[in-house]
């Protein structure tokens, strides 16, 4: 359905947000993952029609986007990262305006699919309030909302889970499993486990560029055995008791006792145990192989 | 670091004690407010903007002053009037609303500041940045007034000019700044809204600007008392100190601050402190808190309300919707975008403030001074009148600057509230993105003009005057359709330019150029350079349009009147970059980076409409310089520096005079055109045969193009008229001693509308008036050519003229001059106008026919008249009188109580002359209405034009002492025996037996005719007159004999001739002007101002001449002034 290639894009203060850009997506939920700072949101921007790339291309359903952009809008649905909304204006009205802005001309239907928007996300109860006044979580599901009027080919939601309690989360994890059959939902977020609940592919990015893309299945099961998990304080080792190319991934807690997972091809050492390897763990491997070769190119290889 | 207060954290460690842990000082604030300012690129735009604005206005344009410490205080209130609003203006919000604006009022909210001491350090960040950029102003002002000094100040010290300075510094500015930062910081803690701070500093701005123009005061050009109460209030009140400074320079030389000053400053001092008590107690009381904070319990509230529904659906799973497959109309998307964006806009408080602030100026405007004429004066107005009063200055300036905020609001509403991704990414086409803006501005346009004209038509209503819809409609399209025109600038400037800031900027400078006089000051004299401006002036009751529009329908024409050219001139690049904008609109995000194509419609049409645009402005520079509205002041000189150069060694060459004027004129009004065949004799009235004759054409060199033909057949052409040349004839045969010879000419003169008509040559259907002193040669070299004005020759290279030519009391110290000669000839007038029309010009009327559809006039004077000959044609009949055998014709549009009482005072007038001076010289004295272009009268031989707004529609006002209309008629009058008759032929005099003579005839006439209670009135206003314009000049006090500044020559030679017949009596006075006519009237030698004195000081006993010395000769003008 999607396919970027080579796209970049620098702005004015010589920030390199996009270098030579590669990405393929078909239907589904495609989960973009990225630490702070790696062009997530110009990427999605940049598809969303907001701004223009440099160089490179972008086509959606055979359409060329960077030359009919419009066509693009007839199809998409975006929620970017922030959003303010107009003041003195209802939910309601204001999902009203959006929805006619998108085409939607016969009033009973649009509605119609506003009412239904307002249940999915819960604000039927405040659909009269002015949505200036929300809190984040509301606003957030209004968000929501109005990137799902019309009928969505394409959805770009940029951290949509932000602001959701659980329970909230949860919903829209739902909603946007059954919406994603028929189209591609582009979602990016900080929140792995988001992306590996939701994403049947998924892509890693680091300073403008893609360092890994793929199913997320096939991304993880190379993983499987090699995961080790140390619970308590992590005992000093010298150099070479560690087996070759082991990488320390995360250090956390869990109910206050540290627990510290490494990546190596054999157990490191007594007390590690085996864990069931997560796209958690495939991210943070990514992160430090890229951070390695930035470092030194070298070290890519050795390590993995 | 985001804690404002660390750094005062890192300098004043914590104590054990807990409410003492963190004090944060008032130093360490101060310096955190420098921090923030030297990194915000807007302070240092505004900065370099008003500092290069502030050098152009004084060092490029240094004034030139005989009272340096008077110039001073102008030049320095100038500047911080024009500056000192902005400055503070465009920082204050960043000063005051800064945290709220950024999204860091949680951040900063939470620091242990005190309100009292952000309120405090935020206002003295401001104060003293602007203190700081203040002292420049005044440094660049005593710069300026050092440089301009007149040699005869050099008793002025460097060190005195410093303690001026200083004193301005604390006296006038710092109070002033405290005022207007203190205004900000309480309106910055009653709203959050940055429109409003940019709508007080608006009211700032343009407030004191008309207060200043309606106390008379001399900061501001065309400015007149208006109200008494007024000038109270601003004498008490004037944020600036002008007022009461200026009145106590009146009476003292010295600048030190009186009471009245120090009364003032105090009263600013006071203001200031109570607002800055009452914006701490908004925050004390807690609005502040809740101000900011207004979000969060409705919030709290809200939030509570979908839990419970989440509670209620936990156990569903989650639903779906119906998707629709959108269908586009740009129809709807255009209706709600204009809807949402017209509520957006009008919702805000600054709008509806702005739009209620307009409404309330209009209608004050024109409800207390639709009737005003002149003082003394009231006028019968109408809808025209009534319209004037806001159509041409308040409505388009302060509806060009509500237009400039709106375009930006509409431009960047999306993006301010963060919602311009939601939009920019829906399927909405940029066309109509834009498109609504453009409808939403045009409706707030259409609904500004629509207020202001409702509170026109209230104020008509309250006044009891009858509304004229036609007139609304008229002029209501002459706002509306350059307003509408910038609107779609405005707004492509903002589609275009993908930063706010840069557009704002881009803005700022177009208003610059439109509404300040930056292009005077950059002497960018071209009209095109007025971006936006048309050439239109406002219509007069006797000639709508006719000043500026010609002879054209509703308007004029496009191709001719003063408003079609130049409107379609700025609109066709206002839609060139409409159609630029809509191909590289940025969608209200500033995201997009515009992608050139070449071959879209939009460029195509952008690229047609600019070079229509170009055609256009071609075209209108063409016409320009055709009706020579080019020629600059600088040119001009440069001219008559040649001229003086070239030529200068004929004035000692014996010339011919002029002795006979025969002019046939084809007047054609509704052609705005005139042919002119001109049979000038000239005469050798010297003892030597005459061998060359140099010809000067006086007027400028648009006038040279209207010159056709010049036959001299007894002589030839020695230098050919081109550039700075005049032509030089060689006599065939020497021009014998009181021989004559004839020289012909043809002339057509043809008139544009693209710029008004210059003032004696005007060509229209109503009204046409042509004094061809400027069009027809004179012979010799002309004195009166020369540049006046040292620094003016200096810059050419030529000496000063001496005082022997300059001063009247120098240069006629004991006798007339040598060189004085009177130019005086017969004047013999044939002029043909269409039917209908009266044509008027001196002499007596011999003859009057009709042929080919045309009316022929044919006057001719008995004697010798001075030589300026002129011609009016009117549609209009004359009312006619006799008095001592002298015909008194009045050609006016209608005749009323004010054309009998005009009448009257023509008759009283010449019975006196007759009877105590001398008899008419002249055969008939005819008196023409004029539009209103300038002056309210103006005297010719036997021709006299007055200003029908002052002379047929403005009566006495019920508190008047005396009739204006009866005043200025007697003035005119007069000059036909003072200026007509003697006060001609010695160039250098000055003005004092032309205008101070009339001023004596005015007190005598009045009181004959209408009491000493009505010349006492005269007097009293007068007075005023001078003493306010004593107040705001800088000129060097000169002798009522050598005087060359207007209020001498008016006003205070009233004073002086009231106190001359109380010390002296008519008899005596008259005797002497009796004299003065019979010894210098023509053929005689003519009179200079010093003959009066010497017959008068002959005449008076002896204990009299040191009070007429004193009146006369000296400078000293203690004797007239009246104690405050």
């Amino acid at each position: 359905m999607l396919h970027i290639q080579q796209l970049n894009k620098t702005y004015p203060d010589g920030t390199m947000a996009l270098r030579g850009l590669n990405l393929n997506a078909s239907h589904g939920i495609f989960g973009l993952l990225g630490p702070n700072g790696a062009g997530k949101s110009s990427l999605l921007r940049t598809i969303a029609t907001l701004q223009q790339p440099d160089s490179g291309q972008i086509h959606f359903n055979g359409l060329d986007i960077l030359k009919e952009p419009q066509q693009l809008r007839c199809q998409l649905g975006y929620l970017p990262q922030e959003f303010g909304v107009y003041p003195h204006l209802s939910c309601f009205a204001l999902l009203e305006h959006i929805a006619v802005l998108k085409g939607l001309t016969d009033k009973t239907s649009r509605q119609q699919q506003i009412t239904e928007l307002l249940t999915l996300t819960n604000l039927t109860k405040v659909a009269h309030k002015a949505a200036a006044h929300f809190s984040g979580g509301m606003r957030q599901r209004f968000g929501i909302a109005q990137a799902l009027l019309g009928d969505p080919k394409l959805l770009i939601l940029d951290e949509p889970s932000a602001g959701l309690d659980p329970l909230e989360r949860q919903q829209l994890h739902n909603l946007l499993a059954q919406i994603s059959r028929d189209r591609l939902v582009l979602l990016s977020s900080h929140i792995v486990d988001d992306i590996e609940q939701l994403c049947a592919q998924v892509a890693i990015m680091q300073q403008g560029q893609m360092v890994l893309q793929g199913d997320t299945e096939a991304l993880i099961t190379p993983l499987q055995g090699k995961i080790w998990l140390y619970q308590g304080e992590l005992p000093a080792l010298p150099a070479d008791a560690l087996p070759l190319k082991a990488q320390l991934l995360q250090q956390s807690y869990l109910r206050g006792v540290p627990q510290q997972r490494l990546y190596a091809e054999v157990c490191p050492g007594d007390g590690f145990s085996t864990a069931t390897a997560s796209l958690q763990d495939c991210y943070f491997l990514t992160l430090a192989a890229a951070e390695a070769q930035l470092t030194d190119p070298k070290a890519k290889q050795e390590q993995l | 670091m985001l804690n404002p207060l660390a750094s005062a954290d890192c300098l004043h460690p914590k104590t054990s004690q807990n409410n003492s842990l963190y004090q944060p000082q008032l130093p360490a604030l101060l310096a955190n407010e420098w921090r923030f300012y030297r990194v915000q690129p807007l302070f240092w735009l505004v900065l370099l903007l008003a500092l290069a604005f502030a050098v152009l206005a004084t060092i490029g344009n240094p004034p030139q002053s005989a009272q340096p410490h008077k110039e001073l205080l102008i030049s320095h209130t100038k500047l911080l009037m024009m500056l000192q609003p902005l400055f503070v203006g465009v920082l204050a919000p960043l000063a005051f609303l800064r945290d709220r604006q950024y999204g860091m009022a949680e951040l900063t909210g939470v620091t242990p500041l005190s309100q009292k001491q952000w309120c405090l350090s935020r206002a003295g960040g401001l104060l003293l940045l602007t203190l700081g950029f203040q002292l420049l102003l005044l440094i660049l002002a005593a710069a300026a007034v050092w440089g301009g000094m007149q040699p005869a100040q050099s008793n002025f010290s460097l060190g005195a000019l410093c303690g001026i300075s200083i004193l301005l510094f604390l006296l006038q500015q710092v109070p002033a700044l405290l005022l207007l930062v203190a205004l900000q910081l309480w309106c910055s803690r009653h709203t959050t809204q940055i429109a409003l701070l940019y709508l007080l500093t608006a009211c700032c701005f343009i407030g004191y600007m008309l207060l200043a123009a309606a106390n008379g005061s001399p900061v501001m050009a065309k400015s007149g008392d208006i109200s008494p109460l007024l000038s109270q209030l601003m004498f008490y009140l004037d944020p600036y100190a002008l007022t009461p400074w200026l009145a106590q320079l009146q009476n003292s030389a010295s600048i030190s601050p009186g009471a009245a000053v120090l009364l003032n400053r105090l009263l600013i001092v006071s203001l200031s402190i109570l607002l800055v008590w009452r914006a701490l107690a908004v925050v004390s009381s807690g609005k502040f808190q809740s101000a900011t904070q207004h979000n969060k319990p409705r919030t709290s509230v809200l939030k509570t309300e979908p839990s419970a529904n989440l509670q209620a659906q936990s156990g569903r799973s989650a639903g779906t919707f119906t998707p629709i497959p959108p269908v586009i109309c740009n129809l709807h998307s255009l209706i709600s975008l204009i809807r949402l964006q017209w509520t957006q806009l009008l919702r805000q408080r600054s709008t509806v403030l702005a739009l209620l602030v307009l409404s309330g100026l209009v209608f004050s405007e024109v409800f207390t001074g639709l009737s005003y004429a002149e003082p003394q004066s009231q006028l019968q107005p109408d809808s025209r009148d009534a319209l004037n009063r806001i159509n041409w200055d308040l409505l388009p300036r302060f509806g060009l600057l509500l237009l400039a905020l709106w375009a930006s609001q509409l431009s960047w509403l999306n993006r301010q509230l963060r919602c311009d991704s939601l939009i920019a990414t829906s399927p909405v086409s940029g066309w109509v993105q834009l498109g609504s803006q453009l409808v939403v501005l045009w409706l707030l346009t259409l609904l500004l003009v629509l207020l202001s004209f409702s509170g026109v038509a209230f104020a008509q209503m309250l006044l009891q005057i009858p509304i004229e819809a036609a007139e609304y409609q008229q002029q209501g399209l002459f706002v509306l359709l350059p307003l509408l025109m910038w609107g779609m600038l405005l707004l492509a400037c903002h589609a275009l330019l993908k930063s706010p800031v840069r557009a704002n900027v881009l803005v700022f400078v177009l208003l610059l150029l439109a509404l300040s006089p930056l292009p005077q000051l950059l002497e960018l004299s071209h009209p095109l350079w007025q971006i936006g401006q048309t050439q239109l002036q406002m219509p007069d009751a006797l000639w709508a349009y006719q000043a500026s529009v010609g002879a054209g329908g509703f308007g004029g024409e496009i191709k001719q009147g003063g408003f079609w050219p130049y409107w379609l001139f700025w609109t066709l690049l206002a839609l060139s970059f409409w159609f630029l904008a809509l191909q590289f609109y940025h969608r209200g995000t500033g995201f997009s980076a515009p992608k050139l194509q070449l071959n879209t419609a939009p460029l195509l049409l952008a690229a047609i409409l600019a070079l229509l645009w170009l055609t256009q402005g071609l075209d209108i520079h063409q016409q320009l310089t055709q009706a020579g509205a080019l020629e600059t002041t600088a040119q001009r000189q440069a001219e008559r520096a040649a001229y003086e150069q070239q030529y200068q060694h004929w004035q000692q060459q014996p010339q011919p005079v002029v002795s006979k004027v025969q002019l046939q004129i084809r007047l054609s009004p509704l052609e705005q055109q005139a042919d002119i065949q001109a049979k000038l004799t000239l005469h050798n009235p010297h003892p030597t045969a005459i061998t060359d004759l140099l010809l000067t054409l006086p007027g400028h060199l648009a006038d040279r193009q209207a010159l056709q033909q010049i036959r001299f057949e007894s002589a030839q052409l020695v230098q050919q008229p081109a550039g700075y040349n005049q032509p030089v004839y060689r006599f065939k045969q020497a021009l014998a001693p009181g021989k004559s010879t004839e020289l012909q000419l043809q002339l057509k003169l043809s008139q544009q509308a693209i710029a008004p008509a210059p003032i004696h040559q005007v060509l229209r259907p109503e009204f046409s008036y042509l004094r061809l002193l400027h069009v027809l040669p004179q012979p010799g070299f002309m004195p009166e050519l020369r540049l006046k004005d040292d620094k003016s020759r200096a810059k050419f290279g030529l000496t000063p003229l001496p005082a022997t030519e300059t001063q009247p009391s120098v240069l006629a110290a004991t006798a007339t001059p040598a060189n004085a000669r009177y130019d005086w000839a017969q004047l013999e007038t044939v002029v043909s106008v269409p039917d209908g029309y009266q044509a008027v010009a001196a002499g007596k009327l011999i003859r009057q026919w009709r042929e080919h559809n045309l009316q022929y006039f044919q006057y001719q004077t008995t004697d010798a008249i001075r030589n300026l000959p002129a011609v009016v044609a009117v549609p209009w009949q004359a009312k006619q009188q006799q008095q001592q055998g002298v015909s008194l014709e009045i050609y006016s549009p209608y005749f009323n109580k004010n054309t009998d009482l005009t009448m009257q005072a023509l008759s009283q007038t010449l019975y006196w002359f007759h009877t105590k001076i001398g008899p008419y010289p002249g055969d008939a004295l005819r008196l023409v209405m004029m539009p209103d272009i300038g002056p309210t009268g103006y005297a010719l031989p036997q021709l006299v034009l007055i200003n029908h707004r002052v002379g047929l529609r403005a009566f006495a006002a019920p508190d008047a002492g005396f009739s204006q209309v009866y005043r200025r008629a007697v003035h005119e009058m007069a000059h036909q025996w003072f200026g007509h008759g003697i006060g001609n032929g010695v160039p250098g005099d000055g003005a004092f037996l032309v205008e101070s003579l009339a001023k004596y005839a005015e007190l005598v006439l009045i009181e004959q005719h209408f009491g000493q209670q009505a010349m006492l009135a005269l007097v009293d206003f007068e007075q005023q007159r001078y003493q306010r314009a004593m107040a705001g000049s800088r000129a060097e006090q000169k002798s009522l004999i050598d005087a060359d500044e207007s209020y001498d020559q008016y006003s205070r030679a009233t004073l002086m001739f009231a106190l001359l017949r109380a010390e002296l009596g008519d008899a005596l006075i008259t005797q002497a002007l009796q004299q003065l006519w019979q010894q210098h009237r023509y053929p005689a030698k003519p009179a200079s101002a010093m003959d009066f004195v010497r017959i008068l000081l002959a005449l008076s006993p002896a204990d009299k001449h040191g009070v007429i010395q004193q009146l006369l000769l000296e400078a000293d003008n203690g004797l007239l002034l009246k104690p405050e």
